[in-house]
Parts: structure tokens; sequence; C-alpha cells
């Protein structure tokens, strides 16, 4: 028995009718589960040209293959479709529980295609699959509605069944749309929410019991006994953060090193991805003032952003499935300034950056405040704070009147102002609707296109690829363009994914400068970023276990004890490779246009900042995306993975194999 | 001779590594003898929180074959 439950359910909301098919192992072999089924799957079954929030596109939600095997931190759950924000493959991921209950069900992945004429949910408890009336459940904000089918399902299920569903924003199309599960815990990016709304569902219910499978329980327990013993042990003297902004402007101005990267879960163990935002801001890695500004503009924001000021107000840490590292976290916000709600997440650096620094906010309280409101919208933070900070720098040139923004003054760091525009995304009211579609949207219908911050339609996550050129290829060159998760160099210092791919370079302490250059190996770094992210997503894998590094997270050998297999780095770098491959052969399929993606000019360092820690950088950004798909084995000016590279991967073998 | 992954912070003597980041070193050596031959002071690694495989470690501590020691250093991520 591996892993794989071996199962899909494909299931047509036009129709009604659910399928439950068979996948054959060869598939598992090739591309793993997550993301790397959702790829096969995706490529497939939807047809050229099919409109995104139409009955042709295929909603997926997979969970990964590790999930399920008794192995730490394999806990995401993907959600795959063609993406309605940049017309071509989209994706999010989310930790929560969810991707186990996908496996208890005895499924490996289901596909929603159609369109339901009314709002509907589907429930499944691995005995049955039903598409239930939704409309008790339709206009209730995403933790409304969860809380709504516990309240109505947890008395009739035999265990409490695991909800993911959008909010108001998917219900209304917002373009820049999530899924939650968890009380508002998102898969952000993508629009997956809109493609959730446009087929009126508006939850899926899983409450299946069946067991989860593994080849060697006993070894994959081994590796987390290991693992699990060497994170209890692992903390840190408490108060270090007031030190993380002058950590950061030592890092604005230090050469990269390679790095041990098992300590950076003493970050995420003590603070969350929130201990990033002091780092980030005095170091260059975080965009300032609509990605125009420097740490000048922000002086002392590292200290309200400080993340034990985030701590103090914690009342419990919690965990994804399968994860001892626990970087979440429960907030008690009670009467707090511009604050209507007693508790949020809390909130993860993106957010913070987003509507702190990004838009010069000084005002923690507001951010859990639009924390909250936009994680039970099902609202996308980075994407709505990068069209925020759009909104407020065209203000502010006089690009946007006061009667276009219906009377907000949208000066920098108007807290009040800001928080009434995320109000009216939400509700999709007034000058808020047009922004609930994202930069790219707003800006073609009220100008200032020059300052809104989108690749190929997509708003960047909240790190600076003038900080960190790699960083930059992957923003143009992923297949979901704009996203922060596929690979940094600073990253790639820590994996050390030299010890086991054999063409991966080993990190070295290098300049900034020398991560500008367009080298062969520099385009060998970013490949190997990708394939071991591709990787990690088809085991369901979490991106602080990846940069733990190799050494700590043991990925190959979790896959060889939890499938029975007995393959090297090198052989699930493949599997990598093809995931990416397929998911950019669905671009080309969907007439998306790899080569006409670029970093807006701000982006890229035209023209350079003239202070600061990225003071006189300019990427060549396009040079290096060219020899990252050069190494891929793709069409160099195109982008189009070529003939010989499709075959040596076996892509048409395994597009030739049909679930049955 | 043992194989030990090092990944000394800034400042550090690194010409004992090879690419990787691997050093060789004579059995029974100690993470003492390590941060001598990268020159960094036991107090300076002690405040980096010295680690031997992911755990905190001292200098008297006994190295063997495949061990990573690791300070820490800021990173962005999240």
């Amino acid at each position: 028995m591996t892993s794989f439950a071996g199962k899909i359910l494909c299931i047509d909301l036009t129709t009604g009718v659910s399928e439950t098919r068979s996948v054959p192992e060869a598939v598992y072999e090739a591309v793993l589960a997550g993301k790397g089924l959702a790829a096969w799957y995706l490529y497939a079954h939807i047809p050229a040209g099919a409109d995104p929030l139409g009955p042709e596109n295929i909603l997926c939600f997979a969970a990964g293959a590790l999930c399920g095997s008794g192995s730490f931190l394999t806990g995401r759950w993907t959600v795959a479709c063609k993406s309605p924000l940049t017309g071509g493959w989209g994706d999010a991921n989310c930790g929560g529980l969810f991707a186990p209950a996908i496996k208890q069900c005895g499924y490996d992945a289901i596909f929603v295609s159609g369109v339901s004429e009314k709002p509907v949910y589907l429930f499944c408890d691995g005995r049955k699959v039903e598409v239930r009336d939704a409309a008790p459940y339709w206009g209730l904000d995403a933790t409304e509605a969860e809380n709504a089918l516990h309240r109505d399902l947890d008395p009739v299920c035999r265990k409490k069944p695991c909800v993911a569903c959008i909010g108001q924003a998917g219900e209304k199309l917002s373009l820049i749309s999530g899924i939650c599960n968890e009380g508002g815990r998102i898969a952000a990016r993508s629009g997956v929410g809109a493609v959730m709304g446009s087929k009126r569902l508006k939850a899926v219910v899983l409450a299946g019991t069946k067991p989860m499978g593994c080849a060697d329980p006993e070894a994959v327990k081994a590796l987390s006994r290991e693992l699990g013993r060497k994170l209890l042990k692992m903390t840190m003297p408490s108060g270090l953060g007031v030190f993380l902004g002058v950590g950061g402007r030592m890092m604005g101005h230090l050469p990269y090193l390679p790095l041990d990267g098992s300590l950076t879960s003493l970050m995420f163990k003590e603070w969350g991805t929130q201990g990033n935002t002091s780092l980030a801001i005095t170091s260059g890695d975080g965009p300032i003032k609509n990605w125009g500004g420097t740490p000048r503009d922000v002086r002392l924001m590292d200290m309200v952003y400080n993340p034990e000021h985030i701590n103090r107000i914690e009342m419990a840490k919690y965990h994804c499935y399968s994860c001892p590292l626990g970087c979440g976290g429960k907030l008690n916000i009670r009467g707090r300034q511009h604050v209507t709600f007693d508790d949020t997440h809390k909130p993860e650096y993106e957010t913070i950056q987003a509507f702190g620094a990004l838009v010069l906010n000084k005002s923690r309280d507001s951010i859990y405040e639009i924390n909250e409101l936009l994680n039970r919208a099902g609202m996308d933070t980075i994407s709505a704070g990068n069209t925020v900070a759009w909104a407020v720098e065209c203000y502010e040139k006089g690009i946007l009147t006061r009667e276009q923004t219906d009377g907000l003054e949208l000066t920098w760091g108007n807290t009040e102002a800001i928080l009434t525009l995320v109000h009216k995304m939400i509700d999709r009211e007034g000058f808020g609707d047009a922004l609930a579609d994202g930069v790219k949207q707003a800006s073609e219908k009220f100008g200032g296109t020059e300052y809104a911050m989108h690749v190929g339609g997509q708003e960047p996550g909240m790190h600076d690829a003038r900080n960190d050129p790699q960083l930059g290829v992957h923003y143009v060159a992923e297949p979901a363009p704009g996203k922060h998760t596929v690979g940094m160099g600073i990253q790639y210092g820590a994996m050390s994914l030299c010890d086991i791919c054999s063409w991966a370079p080993p990190a070295k302490l290098h300049s900034k400068k020398d991560d500008i250059e367009d080298t062969e190996t520099m385009a060998l770094v970013s490949k190997a970023n990708a394939c071991y992210t591709m990787l990690t997503d088809g085991a369901g894998g979490c991106y602080y276990g990846q940069m733990m590094g190799v050494h700590m997270w043991k990925l190959v050998d979790y896959l060889n004890a939890a499938e029975g297999w007995s393959y090297d780095g090198d052989h699930y770098m493949e599997v990598g490779e093809r995931i990416q491959t397929l998911r950019q052969l669905f671009n080309v399929k969907q007439g998306y246009d790899p080569a006409a993606v670029a970093l807006p000019r701000r982006m890229a360092g035209d023209p350079p900042l003239s202070d600061g820690p990225l003071k006189g950088i300019t990427l060549r950004n396009r040079e290096q995306v060219s020899a990252h798909w050069k190494a891929f084995g793709w069409d160099e000016r195109t982008g189009v993975p070529l003939p010989e590279t499709v075959a040596r991967l076996g892509i048409p073998e395994l597009l030739s194999l049909e679930g049955s | 001779m043992i194989r030990v992954k090092v990944f000394p912070p800034y400042g550090c003597d690194r010409s004992a590594l090879d690419e990787r980041s691997w050093m060789e070193v004579e059995e029974g050596s100690t993470v003492w003898d390590v941060l001598k031959i990268i020159r960094l002071s036991p107090l300076k690694a002690k405040l980096l929180l010295m680690s031997v495989n992911g755990e905190r470690a001292s200098p008297s501590q006994k190295l063997k074959d495949g061990d990573v020691i690791g300070f820490i250093a800021p990173v962005s991520g999240g």
C-alpha cells in the first residue's frame, strides 16, 4: 500500500453527475499528487480557450502525495484551475485540515466542472457524494458559512466535517478572491475563489473516515521522530524580535551566504511569518510605498511591526495537519482602535507588508481588522494591498480624483480611507467595484498603468526582486506569474539542494550584483529552485519545511518510504521539472503568451532607486528569464517547452494515460 | 577522516571548505576544532546559536561523519 488513494472524484455541477475514477499508477510515479495530479488532469480536460468563469473550467482540490503517510510538514492542499486573473494556469495552496479530509474520503483530488443553476455545496463522506442546496449559506462570509455548516452538519456526520468555502468576494466573482478553510485561512492566489463562485459552489464539505496509507510506516515514523525531536529542542531566547530591524539593515548591505536552513524554523516557531516584517522593511526585501519607496519613507515602522508586539496578544498557537512547527496563531484584538472583531488569525507577513509599509500605514490595529475582513470575505491580501497602493499613488498624483474615489481622501498612510476602501472592495460598492478585480483591471479603467504592479495580471508577493533577482525570474517565468513562493536566491542558499541533486549548483558566498547576471549557473539555480518547489507541491509539502534544507526535512527519504520507491534526488527533481513543464504546456494550450509577461519597470529598477539598500539596482530580468527557460529546455525566446524536452520528460505518454 | 558540512557566518575563514561547504576533519574532532579552522570564537558561536544537525551544540560536542554545523542568520520569507 502506498500513500496514494488511487482515485479521484469528478463532478459536473451542470448535470449533478459525479463519477469516481481510478488513476493509473504511472501517473503518480510521473507527477505525484497535489499540483502534479492537477496539472495532468486539467491539461487534458480543460479545452483551449475555455472561459475561466464558464462551465468548461475545472476547479481542482488536491491533497499531496505524502498527506496522511505520517510524514511531517505535508498537510497542504492545492486548488488549481484556469485563472481568470491571468488567463493561464492558476493555483493556490493552504494549510489546515482539508488535505487529509480529501484523502479520508478516498480520493487524491476532487475535480469540479460545470455551473450549477443555483447556489450549492458539495458533500462527501466517502460513502456518498451529494450536491446540496446552499441557499441558507449564500451571502455569508467564509467564517460564518463554515460555522453554519458545522452547526447543521456536525450532529449528523460520523466525524466533524472539513469545510472549504468562499466568502462574499468569491460569490461576487472578484478576480482576486480565494477559497477559505479553518475560519478564514485562505488559498488566496490566482482568483480561484471567483472560479468557485462562478460555479455557484459555496462550499466543499468533507466528512470521510477512510484510513490513509503508507508503504513503510515505520520508516516514515522514524524520519518524523528525528525531525520532531530536533524541532522540539529548537528554542530561541525571547525578545529577540526587537533586533530584527537592525538585522535587516545589516542584511541589506551584506553579501549572500549559504545558510543552515534548519535554523529558519526558529523564526517560524517563535513568530510565524510575521517575524519577517521588521527585517523586510529595513533590508530592502519588503516593498515600500507601492514599490517606489525606500526604508527612509518608513522610518521606525520596523518597530511598529516588531513581531514581539503581535506575539504579546497571541492567545494560542496552532499547527496545520502534520506540522510540528506551528507558525499559526490566534490574536485577541477586542477593543482595539479600528477593530470590530474579537479575534483574528495572526496576520501573515504578506498581509502586514501589503497594508503596512506598501501604503505607509502605521496602524497595527488596522491591519488586524483588514486581515479579518479579507480572510472572511475570501479576498487575497497580497492582491488587495497592491491594488490599494496603486489607488493611493494615483490619487496622490492626481490621476484619480476625489469624485472617482467616492470622496475618499486616499493619501499615503490614511488608515481610515484605506479601511473604507477595503470594505468597498469586498462589497463591490462604488469605486471598490473596479478594484475588486485587481490592479490590472483597475488601472486599465482609470489610467495609471505605470503604477500598477502586476506580473501577467497577478499582483506580486511582498518580496522585492531588486533585493533578490532570482525572485524576479520566478515572478515572470512561473506559469502562474507573480507568485513569491516558487524560489528566491536567499532561500536557495538555505536548502542545500546540491546535496540531493547532481546538477544543482552549490550555494556560494556572493554579492547581490552577482545575482543579476544571466549566467548558466544562475539559470540552474532558478531551475533547481522551481523543480524542488514543484516536487514539494506534488508531495503536499510546506515551503517552510523546504526552507529548512534537505538535511532537516528529508523529502526524498519521505517519498521513498511512503511510496515504497528507491529513487534518488535527481529522479525526484525530474518529477518537479515534469510538473513545471506540464503547467507551462497548459499555458501554451490556453493561448497564454509567456514572452508577453514582464516585470513592471519600477519593479525591475528602471529607473533605479536613488536611496536605501536597493539604490542603483537595475535588473536584467528578461535575459535571466530567457536563460531560465533555456535551462528548462524551453524555447529561450518564447518560453514554450521544446518538443525534445516534452519527449524526454515522457509527457506524451503521461497524457495518453486516462483515468478509468 | 570524517566530512562535516559547515555554514560559517559572514567574516569567517572559508578556505578549508569545498564548494559545497563540506570539510574534512580528523575522526574524534569536536565543534571547537571546526571553530578554530573557520576562525570563529566560541563566544560569537554561542551568540549565533550554533547548532549541529539543527540542535543547539556546545564547542566540546564530538562530531561524526555527515554532521551539519550552522549558525543563525537572518533570512526572509513568508
